[in-house]
Order: C-alpha cells, then structure tokens, then sequence
C-alpha cells in the first residue's frame, strides 16, 4: 500500500468540519491539518456540499507549502436527530382595582414606611385638619410648586408620603422641611383610587422593602384582620424584592396570580404517561424517566403545551421534508424556568416574574440522505467520496487522540441541537444515546430568564465572561479582578455591563494552530495514532492491550506537544478580547446567575440523563472515563461545572484535546480519518 | 418640521452672511439692518425682547474698554457692528474657578454669552430654566452642581472639558448659549467625550434634566440611558444661520486672560 492522503468530514448542525491526513508507506498516519466553517443549508441536505468545499480548500491551504490534496473524502453518518426548543408561561399575574404599585425607581427619596389616605395635590384644601395623607403629584405640577404647596399643608394634615408621576423624588424631599417617603416615576398616577387607605414603603439605599413584602406587615399598616390578611398574601409575594412599594386598601383591589392552563404532555413510550405541564419540570422528566424508551409525546389538543408541540413538529417538517404526522419526538427535556413578564393592570410598568417551561424536543428523522451528499461532492470535485461510519463512534476514535486517555471511554458531545452520548468499551461495543436540549435550550432560557430582545444577545452572553467597566480606565471582572489600561475606554462603555469576547481568528474559528504544525507531529504524533488505531483495531478483535497500547502512545507524544506554537494572546499589547456593551439595563450578577443556572439545568441534567443510559447497568459509576467533545465543551465554564458534578460519582471528565491541538472540536472529522486506517488494515 | 430648502431660504442666508461681512467692517459700509433680520426659525416674544435688551446694551458701550483680540475681530469698529454686537461684559470682579475637590460635584461649563448678552437657546427657551433643569437632573441622582463660566473659549467639547478638569469628580458638562451641550470627562480627549448633544434646536427643557442625570450617574460609575433625541434632518438648513450669529456673539464675549470663573446662577 502507497502513501495516502484522506480527509474525514463531519457536517454538524451549525458547523462542518474537515480534517486532512496521510498515511506513508508503512501506513502510519500523519495528521495534516484540519478547518471549519460553518454549515450551509440544514445538516444532511444537499445544501451543505458547499460548506464542505469551503471547509476543504481552508483545510488543504494549511496543509503548507505543498499542498496536501486528499484522494478520498470520508462523510460522517450523521445522527438522524434534529432538536428543537420552544417556551411556555403557566403562569400570570394581574392587579386587581389598582390595588398596588411595587417597582423599582432608579432615585425614590427618603425612607420607611407610613399610612395615610390617597390625595391628589390640588385637593389638598379638602383634607381634613388632622388626618395623616399620602399625596399623589401628577407630572404636570413642578417639584418646586409640589414642596411648597405640601409644606404649606403641613401644618393643618399630616402628610405623611408622596406618590410622583415625573422623575423627580429627590429633588422633591430635599425641598421638604418635614421630610417623608416619596415614590416617583409611576406612570399611570392618575389611576390611583383617590381617598383611600394606602401603605407606602421606600427601602433604604442597597436593601429591599420589609414591611409591604411581609403579609403582616401590610395587615399591621393598614389593620386588616385575617380574612384580608389571607388575601394581601398574592400582594406581599409580589411586592418581595421591591425597593419601594405602595398598597392600597380597595374593596376588590387584591393581586391574583393565576395558573394559565397549559395543558398535558402525553408520552407514548414502553409506559404510557401524561403529565401536567404546570407541575414543573420535575415532574415532566419524571415521566420521561418512567416511560422508557420514548416512541412520541403530543399535546393536549388546543392548550399551549399541545401548540408548543405542534410548533416544534412544524418545524421539523419544513427542516426534514417528512410529513407532520410523520415526526416522532423521541425525546424531551423541560426546564423550569422565570420570564420576566408585564403586570395586567399595573400602574407603573411593573413586571413580574412568571413561570414558565422551557421544553426541547428531539425529533428522530428519516435516515439523512449522505450518500446522495457524498455523491454530488464526488462529482463536483472530482475525488471519490463515501460514507464511512456513524458519529458517535467516529467522535469517540478523534476524542481518543486526546492525551491521557485510554479505552473503555465514553464522550460526551454537547452540540446546539443535542447532547449525545457515547461509550466505547474495551471489547469494542459502542452504546449509543441522543438526548433532546444543548445549547439552543441555554440560549432561550438566558434569553426568557433575563428579557431580552434578540436571541443574538443571549447567544453571546452564553459563549463569554462579562466584567463591568467602573472607569474609563479600569473594568471589575467576574471573579472580582480588576484590570486596568493605559488608554481610556470607549466613553460608550462607561458604567456598563460588558462582554468580554475574544478577538476572532480570520477564518472564524477558535485556535487552529494544527496547519501550523504537522511535522511536528511527525515522529511522536503518527506513532501515537498509531497505536490509538491498533488500540481500536485490537478492541475490535476482543484484546485487553488496547488500553497499554494508549498508555505508551500518550508518553510519545509530549515531544510533538512541546514544538506546538503556544498561541498566547495574553502576552501581546493588544488585550485578548473585545469588549460588548449589554444594552439592557441588567446587573452582572444577576447575567452571571441567570447564565450559570441556565447551562447548569441543561447540561449537567442531560449529562447525567445521558451517561446513565450508556454507563454499565446504568450505574454512573462504571463510566470510566469521559472526554467532553463538541461545540458546548468549548465554552468557558461548562466543562468545570460537569467536571465537578460528576467527580461525585468518581468519573474523569474533561474537555477533549484532539490530535492535542483542536481542542475538543474536530472529533468525528478526525475519528474519520483513523477509520480510513482501521479499513484498510481490517481488509489486510 | 416642514421646511423647504428652497430660493427664499438660500437667499436669505446669503443676505445674512453678506450682512455680517458688512458689520465686521469687510466692505460696503452701509449696512443699517441688524442681525435680528437675519434669525430665521421660531421667534417668541422672550426672544424678541432678549435681542432689544442686547442691542440696548450695545448702545452705551465704550469702544475702548474693547481687549486688543476683539478690536482685531471687528476691524472696522465702525457704527454698524457697534449697533449689532452687544457690549462685552467685563467679568474682571469676578473670582477664578477653583479646582473642585468634592467627588460627588459634576461642574457645569457655560459659555462666555450665557445668561448676559445670550438669555435664550437657539429656540427661545430661556437659559435660566435650561441650567435650572440640568442642575434638577444633577440633584435628582443626588450629586451637587457647580457652575462655572469659560472666557477662554466658545468651542463646546472644550468647555466640557475644562469643567471636567476643574470638577471633583473628574464628569463635567459643556453648555454654550445656543444650547448645544456636551458631557465631558478630564480624562479624554477633547473630541472625545461621554455624551455629545449637537442639535441644539432639538433640546427641551426635559432633555438638559435628563443630561443632568446622566452626567450624575457617570459620577456614580452607573450605566447612564441614553439620553431620547429626535434628528431633524431639516435643523441644519433652518437654523444654520442663527446658529452661526450666536456663536459668533458667544466668541466675541471671550476674555482669554480671565481664564474660566465661578458663574452663581
């Protein structure tokens, strides 16, 4: 057999990635270069040759000055699996009768609480002498006429709070000579029932409201008895949080929140199970949990869970071309999750925060037509092209050139789509699982949890760390570092939360630091795949060496790891990052929180959900190993977060380093490569 | 607006600029109409009654008081640009700004016309009420004001940033008589800056509260709103004329060796 060069391509959901290597004489493999763009059109239609192209010539450009050209393309099988994710409140509330203002001015003044009765400013003359009042200023009367005229009053009633309409509590209080708390900014002040009781509270500076948040507390302000007391209960529990708030005593007035009928899931699986929606995500994977191996879930007809549903299916039709009632949903993940959601009938634009549930569904599809894919991009280009294995277990061969690892081993590839799941054991068996909801999930939930506009923003909150600039010469990071420059900042970034994304490579990938180095691999390097092919080969035939045979390939590489150019941004003049404004009006704390908990309830409950299906038994403990792969395990915090949580089961996790320089990308085009290996030794 | 760039407008701002070639004393000397003429744009009554006091003003002036900077703008000295140019204020009573050292204070620079031969924005909205409004916003966010009064220069971006050298906090503003208004930091360059107001005829007194409040939250390290603005791509054309007269009226005020003084409003 002469020397050979092959390159294996994986088209993913969002990105197509290439790998180019050659095999010499002796058939040891040299690994060339590899390169990604991203996908076009949907993964397994036609469309996608194009992307291919591109990813190729990028791929054979770094091959070095003379080009490698491959004489065989190797096409993934890819999983036949599409995901998708949709959302649902089940909750809302509305405030009945005007009944409650609680929101969060950026400058309320004074502070406490005090009760009065409800009076507009221009009915003053009609207070009666002695009686404690609260008065409400429209916009149309300045702070300098609203201090004069209820320091005018003071001395016939007693007043004992302000409500504004404009911005202008400060200014206001400093004008009083009695001073007491003042609301401002609430925008339907005219609504506000005149003449009665009402409670009005102003937290102090850094602190939350106490007493309107606390059903007693209102019960204590305004003497109502424990029947009413009951009844504030849904008033209070909006109110908690709040750094002002205002009460009002209505005959109907109350806050209701209630459950907006979302409907049941039916899951048609070994059991059959339904389940209602508003019982939280707990309950809902409960169910998938008991119904085994899922063969579809619907909705209950005309209630939002069943249009939910309805929607992804839709979806997927247009994606795969199979008809509606054709689509099986194999797979679901809800998520409990809070929406910022507007208040019906409030007074000062008040939200609240509703319950909601994410959902991401997997739909199983007819298989993807590759072979008519691997036959148009032979033709166009000329070279032959086959299919040449399935994903997971391709992904699981690239993932094994990460150093330190050794057979049996399971991966774990964390996509947008779906998070799938492998595990190669020494014997060779391969379990495969796909498991609905990944990235896309975590874009949703950061976008519902934090409100906002487009999906784009919450998408780059997930992928990077935030710092708040606090000078136009220094930015608070994160982890609480303070970092400092020697020219001022943009002015526009001045008090912001902001992104810190890191600077692009050209071709719009991460690190590609493999097309500059392939004959470092030369000599340790093809020794090593070497031996992770005849680990594989041999785990084929039954051998237990497969795992000495990679303990030795590990040791032989670290030469070929040294003469890799370390690419450190870090050191340059330039700072490694840009930095992106977040335009809404949010603290970093709470973008971090939202972030952090979104990835948590996805990834970690799907990791957990997947690696029990393949592990031994079930038994998360017989997993021996597992390398994180895919486009998720390159984000910055969620291989910790996995990391942690499985080393309670005495799991090794970590993010894979293929051929040790593509991080955990480039696995399955990589796996496809070895294969072509594996193949030709097979047929010896 | 609906303004038409037409004849009538074109001709009008030849006129005026011809006018006042005439008044600096560049030619025919015939010149009797006063710029007021020339003011296209809204016209109230305040405004009408500012420009009568300014031209009173003009009346009894003494020519000689005049520093040797301002004789070499007006080189003529001649009847007309003393009947249209108002009498340059002497502030030499007045004390230097100091160097502020309080960090809660966010200095406002005003030009050197302001409130004296200049009592109106570019659309008649009395100056007393717009420094009146930016100090509210000011103290809305619960930082304290300081007013200061630039004699060096008439340039927006420089104003702002000289209050912002001589404010406590490091955040100042820039606000010439026209209305035109610039928030400022001692650390940038000077046409650089945090937050630039350049349509002057777009302002309302809720836009100066809201740059008040914004250059107080700068002061707190608080991510500002964006201050709302409308564009008026007419504004140019309408006001282009007017806004060229004040500012010529605000650098002819300048009195470069009294540096910047402390302005009580």
């Amino acid at each position: 057999m002469g020397s050979k060069t092959v390159a294996g391509i994986d088209i993913g959901n969002s990105t197509t990635e290439v790998c180019i290597g050659t095999f010499d004489e002796k058939g040891s493999l040299t690994f060339l270069s590899g390169a990604r763009t991203v996908t076009t059109g949907t993964k397994g239609t036609p469309e996608n040759v194009r992307g291919i192209r591109t990813a190729l010539e990028l791929a054979v450009e770094k091959t070095g000055p003379y080009r490698a050209f491959p004489e065989v393309l190797l096409l993934n099988e890819a999983a036949p699996v599409i995901g998708d994710t949709a959302m649902e409140t089940i909750t809302e509330t509305i405030i009945m009768e005007s009944s409650m203002i609680g929101h969060n001015p950026s400058t309320p003044a004074g502070v406490g609480q005090a009760v009065g009765e409800i009076i507009r400013i221009d009915h003053l003359a009609r207070a009666i002498p002695g009686k404690s009042y609260i008065v409400t200023i429209p916009g149309e009367v300045s702070y300098e006429t609203a201090a004069s005229q209820l320091n005018a009053a003071w001395n016939q009633i007693q007043i004992t709070g302000a409500i504004l309409q404009r911005d202008e509590a400060v200014l206001v209080y400093n004008r009083l000579l009695h001073k007491v708390p003042i609301l401002d900014e609430v925008a339907k002040l005219e609504q506000i029932p005149e003449f009665r009781k009402a409670a009005i509270e102003v937290a102090p500076p850094g602190q939350m409201i106490r007493m309107l948040s606390n059903p007693y507390g209102i019960a204590t302000l305004l003497a109502l008895d424990a029947d009413e007391t009951r009844q504030v209960m849904p008033i209070a529990k909006s109110l908690i949080g709040k750094r002002s708030a205002v009460v009002i005593r209505t005959p109907g007035g109350n806050v209701r929140e209630q459950t907006i009928p979302a409907g049941e899931i039916y899951i048609n699986g070994e059991q059959w199970r339904s389940v209602q929606i508003d019982a939280g995500a707990e309950k809902i994977m409960e169910a998938v949990r008991e119904a085994g191996v899922i063969t579809d879930v619907d909705g209950q007809e005309n209630s939002n869970v069943g249009h939910m549903l309805r929607r992804i299916k839709n979806g997927m039709h247009r994606v795969s071309g199979q008809r509606p009632e054709d689509i099986r949903i194999t797979d679901i993940l809800a998520v409990d999750t809070l929406a910022p959601v507007r208040i019906a009938g409030a007074l000062a634009e008040e939200t609240c925060m509703e319950k909601a549930v994410g959902v991401a569904a997997m739909v199983k599809t007819s298989r993807l037509p590759m072979q008519e894919i691997a036959d148009r991009l032979g033709n166009e280009m000329g070279i032959p092209a086959r299919v040449a294995g399935v994903e997971a277990v391709m992904a699981s061969m690239g993932a094994l050139t990460t150093p330190g690892t050794k057979l049996p081993l399971a991966i774990l590839d964390m996509g947008g789509g779906s998070t799938d799941a492998a595990l190669v054991t020494e014997d060779g068996r391969v379990s495969v699982t796909h498991q609905a909801g990944a990235g896309e999930l975590v874009t949703m939930l950061i976008q519902t949890e934090l409100g906002l506009h487009s999906r784009m923003t919450a998408e780059r909150i997930k992928r990077s760390p935030l710092a708040k600039v606090e000078s136009l010469f220094h930015i608070r990071l994160e982890s609480g570092e303070i970092h400092f420059f020697e020219e001022p900042l943009n002015p526009r970034l001045f008090g912001c939360v902001v992104l810190l994304e890191q600077r692009r490579t050209p071709d719009g990938g991460g690190s590609d630091a493999a097309g500059k180095a392939p004959r470092a691999d030369d000599s340790g390097g093809a020794d090593a795949v070497d031996a992770i092919g005849k680990a594989i080969r041999a785990a084929g035939g039954g051998s237990d060496t497969a795992g000495k045979a990679l303990g030795t390939a590990g040791a032989a590489d670290e030469n070929a790891v040294r003469e890799n150019p370390i690419q450190t941004v870090l050191g340059s003049s330039e700072d490694p990052w840009e930095m992106v404004r977040i335009e809404e009006d949010l603290t970093l704390e709470r973008i971090a929180d939202v972030r952090r908990e979104a990835k948590r309830k996805v990834f970690v409950t799907n990791a957990l959900r997947a690696l029990e299906t393949i592990a031994p038994e079930h038994d998360l403990r017989k997993v021996p190993n597992v390398v994180l792969v895919g486009g998720s395990a390159e984000d910055f915090e969620i291989p910790e977060m996995l990391l942690e949580e499985l080393s309670k089961y005495g799991v090794l996790c970590g993010r894979g380093n293929i051929r040790k320089t593509e991080g955990p990308r480039n696995a399955v085009a990589t796996g496809l490569v070895m294969s072509w290996w594996g193949s030709c030794h097979g047929n010896e | 607006m609906n303004m038409e760039v037409n004849e009538v407008l074109v001709r009008q701002i030849t006129e005026a600029v011809i006018r006042e070639l005439h008044m600096r004393g560049y030619g025919i000397k015939n010149g009797t109409a006063g710029i007021d003429e020339a003011e296209t744009g809204d016209r109230n009554n305040r405004d009408k009654n500012s420009r009568s006091e300014n031209n009173e003003s003009a009346n009894d002036r003494n020519a000689n008081d005049r520093s040797n900077m301002a004789q070499s703008v007006r080189p003529g000295g001649n009847a007309t640009a003393a009947a249209v140019l108002p009498e340059k204020v002497d502030y030499s009573g007045y004390p230097q700004a100091r160097q502020g050292t309080d960090p809660k204070e966010v200095v406002i620079g005003v030009g050197a016309a302001f409130g004296t031969v200049i009592k109106n924005t570019i659309t008649g909205i009395p100056l007393d009420e717009v420094i009146k409004a930016m100090i509210a916003g000011i103290e809305e966010e619960g930082m304290t004001a300081r007013v200061v009064k630039n004699l060096r220069t008439s340039d927006v971006c420089f104003i702002g940033l000289e209050a912002a050298k001589l404010s406590g906090s490091g955040f100042g503003i820039g606000l010439q008589s026209k209305g035109t208004a610039v928030i400022h930091h001692k650390a940038l360059y000077p046409l650089s800056n945090l937050e630039l107001f350049p349509q002057a005829p777009q302002m309302t007194l809720e836009t100066y509260f809201a740059i008040g409040k914004n250059a107080a939250r700068y002061v707190k390290g608080e991510k500002v709103v964006p201050v709302p603005g409308t564009n008026d791509p007419m504004v140019r054309a309408k006001y282009q004329v007017k806004a060229a007269l004040m500012h010529i009226r605000e650098t002819d005020q300048l009195c470069p060796e009294l540096n910047i003084i402390e302005w009580a409003v």
